[in-house]
């Protein structure tokens, strides 16, 4: 007689994520608290840390699905599965860093006119990419890929890749932990592997579509050009966007340049 | 699979190991009609007994080639120090050495095309020379919350890790 299989939360790995990335920041809130005792800096350190770890999460939830593609879905099948709740994480995390940059260290909504305009500019990025995080999170559930078909679905959650972009210009701008060259140096290798990840994957759909493409030769120039193209501009986007922190980094001060090395 | 998992926290670590970084503080004039931001080296969280360099940028052109800058350093005890300032552009860039932890008040006085502007912000210091150490604030909330917390994600691990034969079942498509 065939047994019948009982659903447990408790055997879901989404649960034990999404549970620990609340009991993460508890911890990473309190300790920092204990750390530091002026409020200012705590406000600082505290958004710095969530913000860094809404990006790590983000980041994590969107290599999944392209490694899946290169190594096989079924060999990452349970971290493909858990996909949505580190997504549902990092949302969290950058509503924790949001709410704490805008009401503890700037004070509220109504300080934002004091701000330069880099700094709007910047935090308008920050909020349309935490807009469409938001989205991804709310339509993270099985009942809505029901509703919405899994096509429209999918169609909807690439946009979390130009939230992606927009997240990262925001980070560029008036982010300070980007002024160190180790930090530069660890991003730029972790976009240029999503990135070849991702074009990898496109270039595999489209000789699936278009079969002149699959040979060798032209998969591998189309795959080359398109990756060479991604990386080119991520390395210039330091020369080509204005960053905040530089306005005044080795200006009157060689000791705050020396700092960033 | 382990490989995969051992290469996603690689990657993570290279973003969490990170130096401590700075970060920009947002002030308001006494009228709050203007606003700047106040940054300092190092780390925004300056070390008594060593210089830190302020770094003011005004915004909306409240500091020009011809503005006259004041900035002074009030302590806990109201000592006040006048301190030296350069005007570059907008930036006015000041070196000071606190000379021990405590509360300080900084205020900068900035004159323009007649009109004066101050901007005052509260700074604590409490790393270095320890002179006048300042009372350590506590918070019980936070020591019960870290224990709580540190507790919980030790048993939330040790339940995933005996039910992981039924977490590889279930979470699945």
């Amino acid at each position: 007689m065939k047994q019948k299989y009982t659903y447990s939360l408790l055997n879901n790995s989404r649960f034990y994520i999404l549970a620990s990335s609340i009991l993460v920041s508890i911890a990473v809130f309190s300790w920092l608290r204990l750390q530091i005792p002026s409020d200012q800096l705590f406000y600082i350190r505290v958004q710095q840390v969530f913000g860094l770890l809404g990006v790590i999460y983000w980041y994590i939830a969107l290599i999944i699905s392209p490694i899946g593609y290169v190594i096989g879905k079924q060999r990452i099948k349970h971290i493909e599965f858990a996909r949505r709740a580190i997504g549902v994480s990092a949302f969290y995390f950058v509503v924790l860093h949001g709410a704490i940059a805008l009401f503890g260290q700037l004070g509220g909504v109504d300080q934002l006119q004091y701000l330069p305009s880099l700094f709007k500019w910047s935090l308008l990025g920050g909020l349309v990419a935490f807009i469409i995080l938001g989205i991804m999170a709310a339509t993270s559930f099985d009942a809505v890929v029901k509703f919405m078909t899994f096509r429209r679905w999918k169609w909807l959650h690439r946009l979390v890749y130009l939230g992606g972009i927009v997240a990262m210009l925001h980070i560029w701008t008036v982010g300070t932990h980007l002024a160190y060259s180790g930090i530069q140096w660890a991003v730029f290798v972790a976009l240029v592997v999503l990135s070849g990840l991702e074009t990898y994957r496109i270039v595999t759909l489209f000789a699936r579509k278009y079969p002149e493409f699959q040979s060798k030769d032209y998969f591998i120039t189309l795959f080359g050009s398109l990756w060479l193209f991604w990386v080119i501009c991520i390395a210039a986007t330091p020369s080509v966007v204005e960053n905040y922190h530089s306005r005044h980094s080795g200006r009157n001060n060689p000791q705050h340049s020396q700092e960033h090395q | 699979m382990r490989k995969m998992l051992l290469c996603l926290l690689a990657l993570a670590a290279c973003f969490a190991i990170t130096p401590t970084a700075s970060a920009h503080v947002l002030i308001t004039d006494t009228t709050k009609a203007q606003g700047a931001i106040l940054h300092i080296i190092p780390d925004d969280d300056p070390i008594a007994g060593q210089k830190a360099t302020l770094y003011f940028d005004a915004q909306n052109q409240v500091v020009q080639k011809d503005s006259t800058v004041a900035v002074a350093i009030k302590d806990a005890g109201g000592q006040q120090d006048e301190v030296e300032a350069r005007i570059d552009g907008s930036l006015v860039t000041a070196d000071y050495t606190f000379p021990a932890q405590g509360a300080y008040e900084l205020t900068f006085t900035i004159k323009t095309d007649g009109k004066t502007y101050a901007f005052t912000q509260s700074q604590r210091v409490s790393r270095g020379v320890a002179a006048s150490a300042l009372d350590k604030p506590t918070y019980p909330w936070a020591e019960m919350l870290l224990l709580a917390s540190g507790i919980s994600l030790v048993l939330l691990g040790v339940m995933a890790f005996n039910r992981r034969k039924g977490i590889a079942k279930q979470s699945t498509f």
